[in-house]
């Protein structure tokens, strides 16, 4: 079958990109292989884990099961989008403080995650959180390190009016 | 790793149809994916072409008809928005509740109501809500459109009357009138439900005038137990109440669950009987409270 390329346009962690994709190319490889943005995890690769989670227009989605030519007109943040000019985002900052992670592997999947719960409700409650954090899976830290870190992170970001 | 397909990427319904009816068997439609990329994954499913329809205008509908009796559900409207929907919180809450619990916020994000619908994935959320609902679903070839209701567009694990050529545009779910109470209740250990309840319940003064009883996950496809809502119907609140076992295993014996990862085929009933039960016993008390 000749193979055609499908151009597409995209933002990723605020860079203006421009590339052509193969149609069944998946957009956790391309973010992996092509972007060379490692820190998006495979796992599961059956949208349950929320290892490979990233954000497209700041919702959360799993990056295993989509298309990477999905990406087109779309902004997509990775996790290492999120260090800014004054260093560490809030959410990366609490989760070394608070010991939310302890391999790792799940952390920039949970980070997203939380940063995509943050930008829709600020001020979450505990019940809240484990709600909507319950979309992804952590090995290691039991969950309660995990939630600690983003009730202190929304905290933080509120007293900074970030 | 994905087999190469051509991909086709319409503006217009028509396109989207005439690329349907021009290779049929060959062609897939995608809409949010989040079951038609594990599918491709797992190499279950082999597309040489896949029709994508996001870049129609339109399709993303989600409103009540002009009499406000009818909801409009299009193919692009993902478990999300109809989870925030303003429209579907109040006026169809069962439906925002059902949202809210299913899978997980990535893939309500971007799975669709009517990929969810399509695929006909036993172990889904929406069948039986739909089911009690009375839902019709419309179906659009490039020659014709035809509306099919929900109980006979399932037709088999992973099988519905959808043809290869056809496209579902739209969902219909009619608003249900404000004497009805409402639950829907499941039964969840994983991230797939192993079973789900959808009962609905009219009242006159103390006295079911009508019940419809939706299960899913429990047979090839959802059903509606027509034993259930014929035996409950006129019978009084209190009645229903203390009986409410009784009829919970009436619900049991329309089941037909497969025994599988989930559990065995008697463990299932064992819950559809628990969940219809208390299903029963909350309406019952509502209907009495009032």
């Amino acid at each position: 079958m000749s193979e055609r390329l499908v151009p597409i346009k995209f933002r990723v962690n605020d860079r203006q990109n421009e590339i052509e994709v193969r149609p069944q190319e998946l957009l956790i490889d391309f973010v992996r292989e092509r972007l060379g943005l490692t820190g998006t995890k495979r796992s599961c690769d059956m949208e349950i884990c929320g290892t490979c989670t990233v954000l497209l227009d700041g919702r959360a989605v799993s990056s295993c099961s989509l298309f990477a030519f999905e990406l087109d007109g779309k902004d997509l943040t990775t996790i290492e989008g999120l260090e800014g000019p004054d260093g560490l985002h809030p959410l990366q900052k609490a989760f070394i403080q608070c010991g939310g992670f302890q391999c790792g592997f799940c952390t920039p999947g949970m980070i997203l995650l939380a940063k995509s719960l943050l930008a829709e409700n600020p001020n979450p409650t505990r019940e809240q959180v484990c709600a909507y954090m319950d979309a992804n899976i952590c090995r290691c830290t039991g969950y309660q390190m995990i939630v600690e870190s983003i009730l202190h992170a929304a905290k933080e970001m509120k007293s900074r009016g970030s | 790793m994905i087999s190469p397909f051509v991909l086709h990427q319409p503006c217009s319904l028509l396109g989207a149809l005439s690329v349907l009816s021009e290779h049929d068997s060959d062609a897939n439609v995608l809409a949010g994916g989040s079951e038609l990329l594990l599918l491709l994954k797992m190499g279950v499913l082999k597309a040489r072409h896949i029709v994508d329809i996001k870049k129609i205008h339109g399709l993303d509908r989600l409103e009540l008809n002009s009499q406000g009796n009818t909801l409009h559900v299009g193919p692009l409207v993902t478990h999300r928005a109809l989870e925030k929907s303003q429209l579907i919180e109040q006026h169809f809450p069962l439906i925002a509740e059902m949202e809210r619990d299913l899978a997980n916020v990535r893939i309500r994000n971007v799975g669709t109501l009517a990929g969810n619908l399509c695929f006909a994935e036993p172990h889904a959320d929406p069948g039986a809500l739909l089911a009690v609902y009375d839902a019709v679903v419309t179906l659009c070839n490039s020659e014709r459109e035809r509306r099919v209701a929900i109980k006979d567009f399932f037709t088999d694990y992973y099988e519905t009357a959808l043809q290869k050529n056809e496209l579902l545009t739209d969902i219909e779910i009619p608003k249900l009138t404000d004497n009805f109470r409402g639950h829907y209740l499941r039964f969840c250990p994983g991230e797939w439900p192993m079973v789900t309840v959808a009962l609905l319940t009219r009242w006159t003064g103390g006295t079911c005038a009508e019940a419809r009883l939706g299960l899913g996950c429990v047979g090839p496809k959802p059903l509606r137990v027509t034993e259930f809502e014929e035996v409950t119907r006129g019978r009084s609140a209190e009645e229903l109440a203390a009986k409410a076992d009784e009829f919970g295993a009436i619900a049991a014996r329309g089941s037909d669950p497969l025994g599988d990862l989930w559990g065995s085929a008697e463990y299932k009933r064992q819950i559809v009987k628990n969940l219809v039960r208390e299903g029963l016993r909350r309406q019952c008390q509502g209907a009495k409270d009032e």
